[in-house]
């Protein structure tokens, strides 16, 4: 039995998802829970970013009903790889529960969907799986589109009492309050959308460095500005 | 010189409004898929649920014709399903297709590959609509497609270069009897098959096996006479759900039945 399911998602690209997802992984991980980073991304980044093998079986066998072995990236810490085979007719065809259901009986202390950009049949998986969702967006216009669509599903979701995310936040990702453009960019979320909680994560290399690296991050850098906010975003999750 | 630059709030409140806006687009879509995923004509195996009651028990030879017959030609009808993709009609041919797989992959991964199975997808909910679900199932147990000449044929044909003689009497070592593997693959009798395929039925068309009219009254018939029964029999103490929606449903499509037997009769 899972207790926290959380779906990492933005609808635009290069915003910050995985780099969150995996952030906040390590974290939880370091703080001596059990974590399962599910990737739905066919491009396979989170097994990368972790330093296990992304073409390795994993969410694509789960979700046809197989039971992939999920890969080790630091004690504690698993991730089930995604990749192409995720764009299959046989994937596409999936009713929107069926991660939901294929990660029911998985016991780990929290799940977490790596949702991917734009593919929007994978992203549905990931939060009609999840019970909380973060969504990221940095300080620009078409993050904050892409963002604001999925806010929109995740209150239409909840309007219509189908299976989904209880709760979520916006995750502010890549912020330099030195520019003009990112501190517009909360005002303006606090306004659009004032009911959503705002989390933030700053601008910093070592979080860029840790996937290039190919380290969990509080393996490359446990005291980075970057683990400091995760770990705030990590309270958010468990307790918040 | 820097162009001028309108401000940032401007700038990101376009962007949450222009999001509204692509939102009932994207409602559209996602209601577009659904549909789509509906009549989708491939399912996995593995998301074809069996029927909650089977109204008759399979049966095993039946069963081991068709795992020959599908092993062979692939599925030639589709089976049907509802919405959620639970089998209204073939339990038969998914049992079979179920042994096919376990037995035989390599002739399973030729015929269903990607562990796909051609369906045809009814648009309602058999949880929902059980009498229509009712409906459904006899009709596809007691009618069958009437197929051509030119169709048998084909069939035939792909049959021979299988290594199927139809020849009467018991097969030699290593052919196997084309007849009754056809017969059992579009569901009527050897005889028939052997009539079709030796050019018997084309003088003397008009009997009456073969008049879809008369076979079609012949098998109204059956299903009234079968609901009458049903209808007769004492109530039983203890009445599930669906047994008392399917009692409610008899009354009035054993009424309907009716109608269009005297239609017919006129």
């Amino acid at each position: 039995m899972t207790h926290h399911r959380i779906a990492v998602a933005a609808r635009k690209g290069g915003v910050g998802k995985t780099t969150v997802a995996c952030g906040l992984a390590s974290v939880l991980a370091h703080q001596g829970q059990r974590i399962l980073v599910i990737d739905l991304d066919p491009q396979s980044n989170a097994a990368y970013v972790l330093g296990t093998n992304p073409t390795a079986p994993g969410t694509a066998e789960l979700l046809t009903g197989g039971s992939p072995t999920p890969l080790e990236a630091s004690p504690g810490l698993y991730v089930l790889p995604g990749g192409p085979d995720l764009t299959g007719h046989n994937i596409q065809s999936l009713d929107p529960e069926d991660l939901a259901d294929a990660v029911a009986s998985l016991d780990y202390d929290a799940l977490i969907f790596d949702c991917p950009p734009g593919v929007e049949y994978l992203e549905r998986l990931g939060l009609v799986a999840a019970d909380s969702a973060l969504v990221c967006t940095d300080a620009h216009p078409l993050a904050v589109m892409g963002a604001g669509r999925v806010l929109n599903e995740l209150n239409l979701r909840q309007h219509k009492k189908r299976r989904g995310p209880n709760r979520w936040a916006l995750v502010l990702s890549r912020i330099d309050l030195r520019r003009s453009m990112d501190q517009a960019l909360d005002e303006q979320l606090a306004t659009a959308y004032p009911a959503v909680k705002r989390l933030m994560v700053r601008q910093d290399s070592a979080l860029a460095w840790a996937g290039a690296e190919r380290l969990p991050l509080m393996q490359y850098e446990p005291s980075s500005r970057g683990a400091v906010d995760l770990k705030a975003i990590a309270e958010w999750v468990m307790n918040g | 010189m820097a162009r001028k630059r309108s401000d940032s709030a401007a700038v990101f409140a376009q962007a949450t409004s222009t999001a509204e806006a692509i939102h009932q687009q994207d409602q559209v879509a996602e209601e577009r898929a659904e549909r789509d995923r509906a009549q989708r004509i491939n399912l996995p195996l593995s998301r074809i649920q069996p029927r909650a009651e089977d109204t008759r028990p399979l049966r095993d030879r039946h069963i081991a014709d068709l795992v020959e017959s599908i092993g062979a030609l692939g599925l030639i009808e589709p089976l049907v399903v509802d919405l959620k993709g639970v089998l209204l009609a073939g339990g038969h041919r998914l049992a079979a297709i179920q042994v096919l797989k376990d037995t035989s992959p390599d002739l399973y991964d030729q015929h269903f590959p990607d562990d796909l199975v051609p369906v045809h997808v009814m648009s309602f909910d058999a949880e929902a609509e059980p009498e229509r679900s009712l409906q459904v199932e006899l009709a596809e147990n007691e009618k069958r497609v009437n197929y051509s000449r030119d169709q048998i044929e084909r069939l035939a044909v792909r049959l021979r270069s299988l290594n199927y003689r139809d020849t009467r009497g018991r097969p030699k070592e290593g052919e196997k009897a084309l007849g009754p593997a056809l017969a059992v693959a579009i569901g009527v009798s050897t005889r028939h098959v052997r009539r079709v395929l030796s050019g018997q039925d084309k003088e003397n068309k008009e009997n009456r096996t073969s008049s879809p009219i008369f076979s079609r009254v012949k098998t109204l018939r059956k299903i009234e006479a079968a609901l009458e029964e049903l209808v007769n029999l004492p109530e039983p103490e203890q009445l599930t759900k669906a047994d008392q929606v399917l009692l409610k449903a008899v009354p009035a499509f054993l009424a309907k039945l009716k109608a269009s037997l005297e239609d017919e009769s006129k």
